[in-house]
């Protein structure tokens, strides 16, 4: 089973990321703060990570960053999430997908077939 | 045209023209003076060379008079003797008076004795032929009449001319010595005017003079003009020959008073020419004074104020240049140039004044607006989280996710929905508003599906034409390409703008969406309704931001602060298009904006971009 961390600190609206990406089946963990958000990225190598760029304390780009500076990480997808469309062209090079807020619930439903190969399993733990 | 150049062309202009007047003003005065100064000289010389004339006259009287009132030339005419013949007629006797020939005639007029001498060649000769007219008895030379009537016994001398030429001849009545009794008679001497006489009167008097006979044929033509010049008033005339020559004429009488020869004197214009030579002298001087003038007025000029000028310039120049309002003008002196220094020294401190007090506003007013769009990107940022909570959470329950849903409640989640999408829809427009205001906004370049950007649109606005009872119509060019290039989320905020407008302004009929390409390099998006209809005079006005057609943003129609149009434009204007509206009241209006058909830029987007529909 994929694992997906969903990086938000809205909790309502991560409650919603993981609903709908357990809906589409896979495993979620749910981080609301940038600096934990790091440590933990230690730890797992989730297939995919949901990255608000909005977040208290770390930034979003900062994480970004650091997982596209860590080899362990070379397959793992982010999508970023923001409403800043400034945002938007930095991103380009970093994020796999770009997300802007609002998000529909068909964007995130369909995720996993964007991004996900099918039939390879994963590192996940 | 430097200031140099004009005091140079005004000071030269006035000096040539003081010069032209002066040398103008000096010719007339001066070369009159010299003209009347030579006429009277020559006035003068031909006053002299007659003078000699008469003198050769008086003297040849006074020693015919002598000879005549003599005993022994009285004894003479009685007798006839040779001795007075022998020692007083002959050859030395004609050298010595310089005489061509001598009459002794009585009172008949019959000749006693007379004799011609060749002077030239000192030799005996006939008495001239044409002598024997001049010499009739009652004639003006054998009786010498004074002023009373009388006959004059002192004689007569003067001039004559006879066809030999003319001569200079005396003649007295002759007497005993004691004057006593009747004149036996005359004492007539004579000799020929030639050039040889004039030679020796000329060389005597150190003049050139000329004598021509007043019926000779070949008369010059300059004695022919002077000849009637000459008037009893003004009995010399002077005329300038050429440059270099004047002359002077006048007219000599015989002894009946009748003119008989044109005189004249020619001289060098010496007088005349020196004026001139005077005046040229004059001349150079002045333009001399005239250049050192100039000079000397340029240089002081330059000194006193052209070079202070420059500096002036200069140091203004630089400040503008350099818009160091700091520097300072250096002057000295108390003149105007050192006042305009000054002032304007006191203007640059104002200026600088008035610049800190400007960049100390525009400072605080970037901060205020800064703040300001802050303020908006956070509200905008954090009333978006939860409005999509809401959506997702309306669209799970609307997809069934947490169970069957009865019609009332479909109902109340469209409500829910599309309230929820006017208020997203008003948030992005207060949000891109501040973006566009401070500038920030930047577009992507990402491929989207005209026909999507359509459903998108058709299924937000929908609901909201509906619930007031309009009709919504799509269309898409059958020509239009499938993918094109560009900003959707944009395209689509401009769709929303202004179906929503149309929305607002329609009461009922339809509202028409069309997607076409009107040209390979264009395409366009046309929004039509069946509404109100936009005054002509209110067409241009309506893009402006918070205005609505009845100048108001009061929301009498439907909700919105009148951003809409503002922002339609603006992004249109962003993407290199352009948006007409075509309207008239009552039959509706029609929007179009009309973009570039896009190509993928060259860099590329590596990221595709989920541009997320409200």
């Amino acid at each position: 089973m994929y694992l997906a961390l969903i990086v938000e600190d809205a909790p309502e609206m991560a409650t919603i990321f993981a609903e709908i990406l357990q809906m589409a089946g896979l495993a979620t963990e749910v981080i609301s703060n940038g600096q934990l958000a790091i440590a933990k990225l230690k730890e797992i190598v989730p297939a995919v990570v949901i990255l608000d760029m909005h977040l208290p304390h770390v930034s979003g780009m900062d994480i970004l960053k650091s997982i596209r500076a860590d080899s362990r990480l070379a397959l793992t997808k982010v999508i970023a999430v923001t409403a800043d469309v400034l945002l938007i062209q930095d991103l380009e090079d970093l994020a796999d997908l770009t997300l802007i807020k609002p998000v529909t619930f068909d964007q995130l439903s369909d995720l996993t077939t964007r991004l996900l190969p099918t039939q390879t399993s994963t590192e996940s733990q | 045209m430097s200031l140099r150049t004009k005091t140079f062309i005004i000071i030269g202009i006035t000096l040539a023209c003081l010069i032209a007047a002066l040398y103008i003003v000096s010719q007339t005065i001066l070369l009159r003076s010299y003209q009347q100064l030579e006429t009277q000289s020559v006035q003068g010389d031909v006053q002299r060379g007659l003078n000699a004339v008469s003198d050769e006259e008086t003297v040849m009287h006074a020693t015919n008079h002598d000879w005549a009132h003599w005993d022994d030339a009285f004894q003479f005419m009685k007798d006839g003797n040779q001795v007075f013949l022998d020692a007083n007629t002959n050859d030395s006797v004609f050298d010595t008076y310089q005489l061509n020939f001598m009459v002794f005639i009585d009172s008949a007029g019959k000749v006693t004795f007379q004799k011609g001498f060749d002077l030239v060649n000192t030799k005996e000769v006939p008495v001239p032929d044409g002598l024997k007219n001049a010499l009739s008895v009652d004639g003006p030379l054998l009786k010498p009449v004074s002023a009373d009537g009388k006959l004059n016994i002192d004689g007569v001398s003067g001039l004559i001319t006879i066809s030999e030429g003319a001569f200079i001849v005396a003649s007295t009545p002759i007497l005993p010595t004691n004057l006593q009794g009747q004149p036996i008679g005359s004492l007539v001497w004579g000799r020929l005017l030639d050039q040889r006489e004039i030679s020796s009167i000329a060389s005597r008097t150190r003049l050139s003079i000329e004598m021509l006979p007043i019926n000779d044929p070949n008369l010059p033509a300059d004695y022919h003009i002077a000849e009637s010049s000459i008037t009893d008033s003004a009995p010399i005339d002077v005329t300038p020959l050429g440059a270099d020559k004047v002359t002077g004429y006048t007219l000599l009488r015989d002894i009946t008073n009748a003119p008989i020869l044109i005189f004249r004197i020619s001289s060098a214009r010496s007088i005349y020419n020196q004026g001139q030579t005077s005046l040229s002298y004059f001349l150079i001087a002045l333009l001399v004074l005239g250049v050192a003038f100039i000079l000397v007025t340029l240089v002081l000029l330059e000194r006193v104020i052209l070079s202070r000028l420059a500096y002036l310039n200069t140091t203004v120049t630089k400040i503008r240049t350099s818009s160091d309002l700091d520097t300072r003008i250096a002057y000295s002196g108390k003149d105007e140039l050192a006042n305009l220094a000054k002032s304007i020294n006191e203007m640059l401190g104002a200026m600088a004044n008035a610049q800190n007090e400007l960049l100390v506003a525009r400072d605080q007013a970037l901060e205020a607006s800064q703040f300001k769009s802050q303020i908006l990107a956070n509200v905008s940022h954090d009333a978006r989280t939860p409005l999509s909570v809401i959506k997702i959470r309306v669209e799970m329950l609307q997809k069934g996710i947490y169970g069957p849903l009865t019609d009332v409640q479909r109902k109340t989640l469209t409500s829910v929905t599309t309230n929820a999408d006017q208020l997203l829809g008003f948030i992005s427009n207060l949000l891109h508003e501040g973006q566009l205001e401070s500038g920030k906004l930047r577009l992507l370049n990402a491929e989207f599906s005209p026909s999507d950007l359509m459903k998108t649109v058709e299924n937000s606005m929908t609901p909201l034409a509906n619930a007031k009872g309009l009709e919504v119509t799509t269309k898409i060019a059958d020509d239009m390409p499938a993918i094109i290039y560009g900003d959707s989320e944009r395209l689509s905020q401009i769709l929303f703008n202004l179906v929503g407008n149309a929305t607002k302004f329609t009461e009922q009929g339809r509202i028409g969406v069309k997607m076409s390409l009107p040209d390979p390099e264009h395409w366009a998006i046309e929004v039509s309704d069946t509404g109100l209809g936009i005054p002509l005079e209110a067409q241009d006005r309506i893009f402006e931001a918070f205005w609505q057609v009845d100048g108001t943003t009061t929301r009498t129609v439907n909700t919105g602060v009148g951003l809409g149009l503002s922002i339609v434009q603006q992004l249109t204007i962003l993407m290199n298009g352009r948006v007409t509206v075509k309207s008239e009241i009552g039959s509706g209006s029609t929007f179009t904006v009309t973009l570039p058909l896009q190509h993928r830029t060259e860099e590329g987007d590596t990221a595709r971009v989920l541009s997320v529909n409200r």
